[in-house]
Parts: structure tokens; sequence; C-alpha cells
């Protein structure tokens, strides 16, 4: 049975611009989930995201897991408007596009 | 060879002069070029010093020796040569101010020469800071901005040759505006997309690079939503512009019926590598929201 992890990302990167700081990120929540624990990241202290960190830690999980999966086992908190919309929108635009190719 | 700058240098008027130095097979005219500032009488805006920043770096990189003749710099506030100077270009490019008494002015975001492979020091010490100074605002609500800044950076660290930015910034209270010009002298933007779509001109690659979800996977995680995003914000939450000069193309993006109208337009020269000018309004709210918000999948 597995656990819920918590994970505030500036634990783990000094910085949140490139794609090299998001693969730290995706790293740790692809390890997590492996191990069947469900992941709640925080976004504490940052305010918006660019979208090629979004893309390394989050949307490259599309990769390994299904969006149900993700959906029910990734969950984010401390999170703003700014930072919602673009995760959203990322996951939105990259399901639709897949679909096409199913 | 002794070059003219026109009386008048801005985005349009930048071609006048990049004929004059770049031939069309896109190499620099001579080797030894002196770059007559004296004409440049009349005004200068603000992406004017990114513009002649860029370009005496491309010609330099080219081996080219370029040779400043600057102009009289009056007292007056308005004189191209004189903004020049407060903006410490000639500092940059010359050594020394041509006025012991030129300084920074409050209002400008002085010439910089950005990594972008770290630019993050930067935008946390130097940008955001400014930034904050003159719109009065903290600096996390600035935090969107920063994502604009971003956006274009890692742009020019996965796509052009050479990952440094040039960037000037410019705060124009009387029209609640701030204008953020961004260059390098990479690749262009239309070389990496005609790599893929060698059946596009350049401004008709400028146009597909800032679609949603294209890209020219140059880097491996690169999913195509940077550009994009950078306009959305900027056009939109900005009540803004952004206007993309690469190579012979043009792409205008802005806000008309809350919606991003894009027109493109072929360059009457070459610019070398790409340039990016934005202007968002300082009486936008959307653009300095930094509601906080609980996230749900579903909503």
């Amino acid at each position: 049975m597995g656990r819920l992890v918590k994970l505030h990302i500036k634990d783990y990167v000094d910085q949140v611009y490139s794609n090299d700081d998001g693969v730290v990120i995706y790293q740790i929540l692809k390890n997590e989930l492996e191990n069947s624990n469900k992941v709640s990241v925080s976004f504490q202290d940052i305010k918006a995201l660019n979208s090629s960190f979004i893309n390394s830690a989050f949307v490259e999980l599309l990769n390994d897991y299904d969006f149900q999966f993700i959906k029910e086992n990734l969950s984010f908190v401390d999170s703003t408007k700014a930072i919602n919309n673009t995760i959203k929108s990322r996951f939105s635009f990259e399901i639709d596009e897949r679909k096409q190719y199913v | 060879m002794k070059i003219d700058l026109p009386r008048r240098l801005n985005r349009d008027s930048m071609y006048t002069l990049l004929q004059k130095v770049i031939t069309r097979d896109r190499n620099p005219v001579s080797d030894e070029l002196v770059l007559n500032f004296s004409t440049l009488s009349k005004f200068i805006e603000p992406c004017g010093v990114t513009i002649l920043s860029n370009l005496i770096h491309w010609l330099e990189n080219r081996g080219v020796t370029v040779d400043i003749l600057p102009g009289e710099v009056s007292r007056w506030e308005d004189s191209p040569n004189k903004f020049l100077d407060d903006s410490m270009f000639f500092e940059q490019h010359l050594g020394e101010k041509l006025n012991e008494y030129s300084q920074v002015r409050v209002t400008t975001l002085p010439l910089q020469h950005v990594n972008a492979k770290d630019p993050t020091g930067w935008l946390s010490y130097k940008f955001t800071p400014w930034l904050s100074r003159q719109l009065g605002v903290p600096p996390n609500r600035l935090a969107t901005i920063q994502v604009c800044m971003e956006e274009i950076l890692n742009n020019i660290k996965d796509h052009a040759d050479n990952t440094t930015g040039c960037v000037f910034a410019q705060f124009i209270p009387g029209n609640h505006e701030v204008l953020i010009s961004i260059s390098d002298f990479g690749v262009g933007i239309p070389y990496n997309v005609q790599e893929k779509h060698p059946e596009l001109t350049e401004k008709e690659a400028i146009r597909k690079a800032v679609e949603r979800g294209f890209s020219t996977q140059t880097q491996p995680y690169n999913r195509g939503f940077g550009l994009d995003n950078l306009i959305s914000n900027v056009v939109l939450n900005g009540k803004g512009s952004v206007y993309i000069h690469s190579l012979n193309g043009i792409l205008s993006c802005q806000n008309g019926n809350n919606s991003i109208q894009y027109k493109t337009n072929d360059a009457f020269g070459h610019y070398p590598g790409t340039l990016i000018e934005l202007a968002f309004k300082t009486n936008a709210e959307d653009i300095f929201d930094i509601e906080e918000e609980g996230f749900s999948w579903d909503d």
C-alpha cells in the first residue's frame, strides 16, 4: 500500500528555469509513482512557471502513465491561478494531440 | 567603409541600415566599417539600442573591425546620442561614456548581455527588482513577466547557436507601458523551422514557430509551447504586443477584440539573428495576477 508523499519543488531545485531543472523533479516523481506512492507537489514560494519546466517535470509523465493514472496519483498544492492554468493547458493540449495518433 | 546611420532608428528603419551593412548573401559588406552616429539626429526607439548592439556583435563575430564615430551628445534628453549614452551603449562599445555626466535614466534598464544558459540570477537580482521599483509592485507579482523573459531566453538557449541575449528595457510612465527588447545573433528562427519545413518562406516560418505545439525538436524535451505562452501572456494578459524580426521575416502579434491578431511581413533587409520586442500595459491586471488557487484536474 502506497503513501502520500509531499514534494516541495524548492527542496530539490534552486531554480525552475530549464528542462534540466524539470527533469530533476520528473525523476523524483517517477520514482515515487513507481513505488505506488501518490505525490502532492508544493509550489510554495513559486508564483508562475515556464513551459520548459512544466513539460519536462510533469507532461513528460504521459510517456510513462496514462492521464487517468496521473490525475489519481499526482496533485498540486500552494499553487496560483497562473501555474494551474499553464499545467492544465499543457496537459489538455498534449492529450488532444495524442488522441489524434491513436 | 563609412556607414551613416538613419536619422530615425526603430524596428522599421533599421532595415535601411542593415542593407548598407549586410550583403544579399548575408555577409558583412566590408572587413572594416565605421558607423557614423552623427547622422542619427532625430530619434531612436528603445529597441534601437538592442538592434545596434546586436549588429556590432554580429559584425565583430565575423571578424569585422567596427569603429564608432559618435554624434554630439546634447543636453536634450530626446537626442538619440544622449539616449544611447545614458543607456550605457557607448560605454559598452567604446569603453567610456561620451559625456561624463551621462547616467542611466531611472526608467531605463540599460543594455545587458545575458547568458541564456543561466539567467536566473540576472532575472532575480536585476530585471525583476528594476521592474518592481518602476511599477511600485512587489517582485512576486511580476512572476508572469519573469516567465515571459524565461520563455525567450530558453528559446535562445535551445535554438540559437549563440546563447547570449542582448536585453534593453524602458518604462514609459506616460503611456503606462513597458517596452522590452531582446536580441540574439544566432541562426534565426526561420533557419531551424525551414530545416523541417523547407517549403515555408521566412515570414511563414516565424508564424509556424509560434504555433502552439510546433517544435523543431532541437532539444528532446521541447514541445513548442514557449513562444505561444509568451505571446498569450503579453498580448492577452498584458494588453500588449509582440514583434519578432528574424532574418527576412517579421511577425507582429497584437490584441484585437481580446484575441491575438497575427500579421506577417517580408522585411526589406536581413536581420542577423532574432529581435523580439514586447510591450505590455502596466494597468493591465491579469499579467500581475498571482492569486492563490487550489488545484483540481477537473475544473
